[in-house]
């Protein structure tokens, strides 16, 4: 008789004693209080045993393990985990379950009871070795073992619900992601519990069965393009996601290109707005900001609520995002999620997200790995560009906000114009053309500074400071200015009464402030002939040039000079008489 | 007299997780409960994982504790504080996909924290202060934990154990569901299934 008889010595003794197959007695209550108990885990393992060398053609069980609490009815999780686990070879084989109960009224106490409604599974009521024998007989005559098309109806119809830590398809996802991630780069022996879970766990057996998985190959180590500091904020970093960027950026960790950061908190254990604090401090240094992060959404069991769910706007993670771009836009934020909600990434763009990395259990991990490096490539390229353009751009609108010449209105569109500027960069990253576009924002910004009468008022006298008279009209197209124009390349101005001045341009305007009010011999000063001709002969061209970043960090500096009431003098030259 | 109970949760936000506010405010408000929850169970936590002999809990005749809260020395310390002072003992947690219960030396249950954060919770609490409890699976089985005992007894009668069957434990099971006859219990147990 190829069969097994597994028991906890919960059936009638006569039968234990004479049933003529294999007999194993599993008594999961003496593990029970190991600090690490998990029934999951324990019938795996016992499985193993007993499937070791061993073909059975049926087995026999009752509906629970338990001698205590027959309502644990484990006999149904036991054969659950036979049927899911193909590596122990009887997945197909035909089971029987022994006990005085009906079918219907083990599935009326549980949902696993669905399993005896499943091709290949036998009940009974009868406790003695003939009838025991006589059902061994007919099973082997008329049902040796379940076919595919039965196997998949089965997983159908059995209900298999996900322990609580796993409360979304996500969770299972993101774990399934860290595993096949990890063996793909053969760093997997650093994540050898979730390995375990996914092996062991009959959510995970039942999961991995209706949704086979692609073998993940083996890929190479790479270098990535690019150098800067990596902020990974996740509540899965010390259970293996940690591990693995340590593993997936190690060539740049090794030659100092690449440092990775994690938060130094439990987040089980800590609340929202621990974590929140936790994720600040890792920005509370202006000088050493991350340039790119890796962020969770999920971040805390307040994140993971069913009744009601709550509001993206007030999941941690997101939180944290709104935070890190008012520190510094230029932060390149990556979502790393197991989610593909379309909500999420609609709301999180607008708030300013950079990229999403999609941890799925079910695609070509090779793909996966390879966005993964083109994703962070592209964004520590960015960061290295936006980061140090945020920081410009707010320290203008600081000395916008504390110039006294700058009336409440213009400041107002003087921010605006800076925003959009930035916006404009953002984009350039997909089409250069925006670099340009930026330009000409930034250069309005130029021509709005001039408009200030304080600073330069325009009529048939010009003055600068109220009181420099720098032009005067002589007739249509002819002034007598105090500065003269100077034809070499790129053209500047001299200081140099002259009646040669056709047109009050930005460029007269600012040649005078600078000569003027930043006490310079002519206008060459902080590279300002190259950013008029930037802006004349490339940024309003886009079709003949375009703007590089060198331009931009160009009138950057210059726009920072000027804005800042600092460096502005008190003029000594004479103007005008 | 009343049976006092100490709920150690070192997840803060885990009670908002599966109860609404007005639930934790409920279990707040019970008289005999004790609640430590986020850092505030803290040094509960370090005596468990640090002493054998964890006075502080002497005066609790029902622990529920985060089982991973706990390092495995605190998890064997407070088993065997359990085992020596006859304490009933709820470890929970989210990694857990099987309830457990054993009656060996202790009452000790094992469950999930969904199954333990239910909103009938507060309800058996309040009970089990009364000494209105007789068996902790009524916390995972509700009205239904007196099918779970029958069924029990019913395998042990299959089994031909009745004879073998020591005359306390006969007791208890008269104690918690007043049969013991065979056919009493076929069509008891009939009945409550029936019912479900």
């Amino acid at each position: 008789m190829k069969a097994l008889l597994v028991h906890n010595y919960n059936l009638n003794s006569s039968l234990i004693e004479q049933f003529g197959g294999d007999k194993f007695s599993l008594d999961y209550y003496q593990s029970i209080r190991n600090p690490n108990f998990s029934i999951d885990r324990f019938f795996h393992e016992e499985l193993e045993k007993i499937f070791k060398n061993k073909k059975y053609e049926v087995i026999f069980l009752p509906y629970t393990l338990s001698i205590q609490n027959y309502l644990e009815l484990t006999g149904l999780r036991f054969a659950a985990h036979i049927r899911l686990s193909k590596e122990f070879n009887h997945h197909l084989t035909p089971i029987v379950f022994i006990g005085p109960e009906s079918p219907e009224q083990i599935a009326k106490l549980s949902n696993l009871g669905s399993i005896l409604f499943t091709s290949g599974i036998f009940t009974t009521t009868k406790q003695d070795v003939n009838s025991i024998n006589e059902q061994y007989k007919w099973i082997i005559n008329n049902k040796p073992a379940i076919n595919e098309i039965e196997y998949q109806h089965f997983l159908e119809r059995i209900i298999i619900t996900p322990p609580d830590n796993y409360q979304s398809h996500h969770s299972i996802d993101n774990e399934l992601a860290l595993v096949r991630w990890s063996e793909y780069l053969g760093c997997d022996n650093n994540i050898l519990e979730v390995k375990e879970n996914l092996q062991t766990g009959l959510y995970f057996k039942y999961h991995k069965a209706l949704y086979p998985i692609k073998q993940s190959g083996k890929g190479k180590h790479f270098l990535i393009n690019g150098q800067g500091k990596i902020l990974l904020i996740d509540d899965e970093a010390e259970k293996g996601w940690a591990k693995f960027y340590e593993c997936f950026f190690s060539s740049n960790l090794n030659n100092k290109s690449i440092s990775l950061e994690t938060l130094q908190i439990d987040y089980k254990i800590s609340s929202q707005e621990q974590i929140i604090d936790a994720a600040l401090e890792k920005f509370s240094q202006k000088e050493n900001l991350p340039d790119v992060v890796l962020l969770d959404l999920r971040l805390c069991d307040a994140d993971f609520k069913t009744n009601p769910q709550p509001k993206p706007e007030e999941l941690t993670g997101y939180k944290i995002l709104q935070e890190i771009k008012k520190i510094n836009r230029g932060i390149q934020v990556i979502i790393t999620t197991a989610s593909n909600k379309a909500w999420n990434y609609e709301l999180l763009l607008n708030v300013g997200a950079n990229g999403y990395i999609i941890k799925r259990a079910d695609n070509d991990v090779a793909d996966d790995i390879k966005r993964l490096k083109n994703t962070i490539e592209q964004a520590l390229k960015k960061a290295n560009f936006l980061k140090k353009v945020f920081s410009v751009i707010e320290e203008i609108n600081k000395y916008i906000h504390d110039n006294n010449l700058i009336d409440e209105s213009l400041k107002k569109v003087l921010e605006n114009n800076y925003t959009i500027a930035y916006d404009m960069l953002e984009k350039a990253f997909d089409n250069e053309k925006y670099y340009n576009y930026s330009y000409l924002q930034l250069f309005i910004c130029i021509e709005e500074f001039l408009k200030i009468k304080d600073i330069f008022e325009y009529g048939d006298k010009c003055y600068l400071n109220k009181n420099i008279i720098v032009a005067e009209k002589l007739d249509k197209n002819k002034w007598k200015s105090i500065i003269k124009h100077n034809e070499s390349t790129p053209s500047y101005w001299t200081l140099e009464e002259n009646d040669e001045v056709i047109n009050i341009t930005t460029d007269f305007k600012m040649s005078c402030y600078i000569i003027f009010n930043l006490n310079q011999q002519n206008s060459k000063f902080l590279n300002w002939p190259d950013i008029r001709d930037i802006r004349n002969n490339k940024a309003a061209h886009p079709e003949k040039g375009r703007v590089t970043k060198k331009d931009i960090e160009k009138i950057l500096e210059f726009l920072k000079h000027i804005f800042n009431n600092q460096n502005m003098q008190q003029p000594t030259k004479s103007g005008l008489k | 007299m009343n049976k006092r109970i100490i709920l150690i949760e070192d997840r803060p936000e885990r009670l908002s997780q599966f109860l609404g506010i007005d639930q934790i405010n409920e279990l707040k408000n019970l008289n005999d409960l004790t609640i430590f929850y986020g850092e505030n169970c803290n040094e509960v936590i370090e005596k468990i994982n640090s002493t054998a002999d964890i006075l502080s809990l002497n005066e609790y005749k029902l622990i529920i504790i985060h089982r991973s809260a706990l390092k495995d020395l605190g998890i064997s310390n407070l088993i065997n504080y359990c085992k020596k002072n006859k304490k009933d003992l709820i470890f929970f947690s989210g990694g857990i996909s099987q309830s457990v219960f054993s009656s060996n030396d202790f009452n000790y249950l094992l469950v999930n924290s969904k199954e333990l954060y239910q909103p009938h919770l507060k309800n058996f609490l309040s009970k089990y202060i009364l000494g209105n409890i007789k068996h902790l699976s009524e916390l995972i089985y509700g009205d239904k934990w007196k099918i779970s005992i029958m069924l029990s007894l019913r395998q042990l009668l299959l089994k031909g154990e009745l004879d073998r069957m020591s005359s306390e434990l006969k007791e208890q099971y008269q104690n918690l569901i007043g049969i013991n006859s065979l056919e009493d219990l076929n069509k008891e147990i009939d009945k409550e299934i029936l019912i479900i």
